[in-house]
């Protein structure tokens, strides 16, 4: 049997027990799609279903998403198949009180940053279930390549230009937003019930997809995840018109890395960057 | 341009800044007539969308000014706020809004003069820039005109 073979006959032996031994009462990983270079989420509440679980480079979803969804919440203890971002956005959920880790088991995978769709991706499951406490150290080496400059050259490239030309560059790709929200409904870590962009008692942002609405939208999505965005790429994956998503997200990395030494997806202790301060944080900028 | 007026909007915590700018016109100091006050409880209220608003409203510039650290009245409503400020201003920069644009400071009760100093050098530095017109004319209805330049 080759060796992606073994691997998933073994994630799918760690699901099936999971559900037969009553650890949890709900497996989320993935199955095959509907079309090919397709993976769709897989639910599983019975062990037999554990036999339609894959993995592969196409499971690029952020399972950790359903998380927070009222369906899963339901159960008393779910397992989630967690590559590393997915782990990451589990991180954040329990740090902003969204997510209860007793109650969370993960199946851990071990495989390079999906950062696109591919098909070949070499990838180990991890022994038995693990507690996001019992995963964190296995993930602990992988804070020092978060921000390596490879991850950050599309963030350079737009700031190497002129002010005004960085206006242009992203007036031209905001313009193409059809505001679908799709980027928020994906994004494991844009949870709000009601979002702002929802409010309209007084209308903060323009419902329609004009330039000025896409604007605001664009901006605003990417500054309530300044500090918390765990960096999955779900939201440029799932926008349908390619917007850029991932330059936004990743330059506010980079400040808050900078500027506060933060990395998010590491510590379900620490405080958020944002909702927390120090006396002599830098103010260069204020006069 | 000669004629251009830039219009200033300035989002200021009562307990300092605002009563700084009323220092300014009770000690009779001079400062242009551009900016218009917006008063809030703390800096720590002001939302990254007020100052959104403010441009899609026909701002040419924002203001936002509150305590000295340590001075909140709040205690730590402005600290929140700086770190806000800091990842907000840098995401303008990013996306070519000219930092001019938008200026962050901290004003006493006490100090008037730097109220009316500040408010004279954000005017001459926007009169400079010229009107926010790249911002004022991206449409804001379906179907209008596509225009940002």
């Amino acid at each position: 049997m080759p060796a992606e073979g073994r691997q998933l006959e073994k994630l799918r032996h760690l699901a099936r027990h999971a559900l037969e031994s009553g650890a949890v009462s709900l497996v989320i990983g993935f199955a095959e799609g509907t079309v090919p270079g397709r993976a769709a989420p897989l639910f599983c509440t019975a062990p037999a279903d554990a036999d339609r679980l894959i993995f592969d480079g196409y499971c690029t979803l952020n399972l950790a998403n359903y998380l927070t969804r009222p369906e899963v919440r339901a159960h008393q203890t779910v397992a989630l198949v967690a590559r590393h971002a997915v782990a990451k956005a589990v991180v954040g959920l329990v740090q902003e009180s969204q997510v209860d880790p007793t109650r969370v088991r993960l199946i851990a995978i071990h495989c390079p940053d999906l950062d696109g769709l591919q098909q070949d991706v070499a990838w180990t499951v991890a022994d038995g279930l693990q507690t996001l406490d019992e995963f964190l150290p296995t993930a602990a080496h992988l804070h020092d390549q978060e921000l390596t400059p490879e991850r950050f050259a599309a963030v350079a490239q737009v700031e190497s230009k002129s002010s005004h030309d960085r206006w242009d560059h992203f007036a031209r790709e905001f313009d193409k937003c059809i505001k679908c929200y799709a980027c928020r409904n994906v994004c494991p870590l844009c949870y709000c019930e009601r979002c702002i962009a929802d409010k309209n008692q007084p209308q903060w942002i323009d419902t329609s997809s004009t330039q000025r609405g896409n604007f605001a939208w664009n901006i605003v999505r990417a500054f309530h995840l300044a500090g918390r965005c765990i960096d999955c790429g779900a939201c440029e994956r799932a926008c349908p018109m390619d917007l850029p998503l991932m330059e936004l997200n990743r330059k506010m990395k980079k400040v808050v890395a900078e500027r506060f030494g933060y990395v998010a997806g590491y510590d379900p202790k620490a405080d958020l960057p944002l909702v927390t301060f120090k006396k002599d944080d830098p103010e260069e900028f204020i006069k | 341009m000669a004629d251009f007026e830039p219009n200033i909007t300035a989002f200021v915590c009562t307990w300092c800044t605002y009563a700084g700018a009323d220092l300014a016109g009770t000690s009779r100091m001079k400062y242009p007539a551009n900016v218009r006050l917006i008063r809030v409880p703390c800096t720590g209220r002001i939302d990254a969308l007020f100052i959104l608003k403010a441009f899609e409203n026909g701002a040419d510039a924002v203001l936002v000014s509150g305590c000295h650290p340590g001075d909140c009245h709040y205690t730590s409503g402005n600290l929140h706020a700086r770190r806000r400020w800091t990842v907000f201003s840098e995401l303008l920069d990013f996306v070519g809004i000219d930092s001019g644009r938008v200026t962050f400071s901290w004003i006493s009760a006490a100090e008037g003069r730097k109220f009316a100093d500040l408010i004279t050098e954000v005017t001459a530095k926007v009169r400079a820039l010229g009107p926010f017109d790249s911002y004022r004319k991206m449409s804001a209805a379906a179907g209008e005109q596509s225009n940002a330049r």
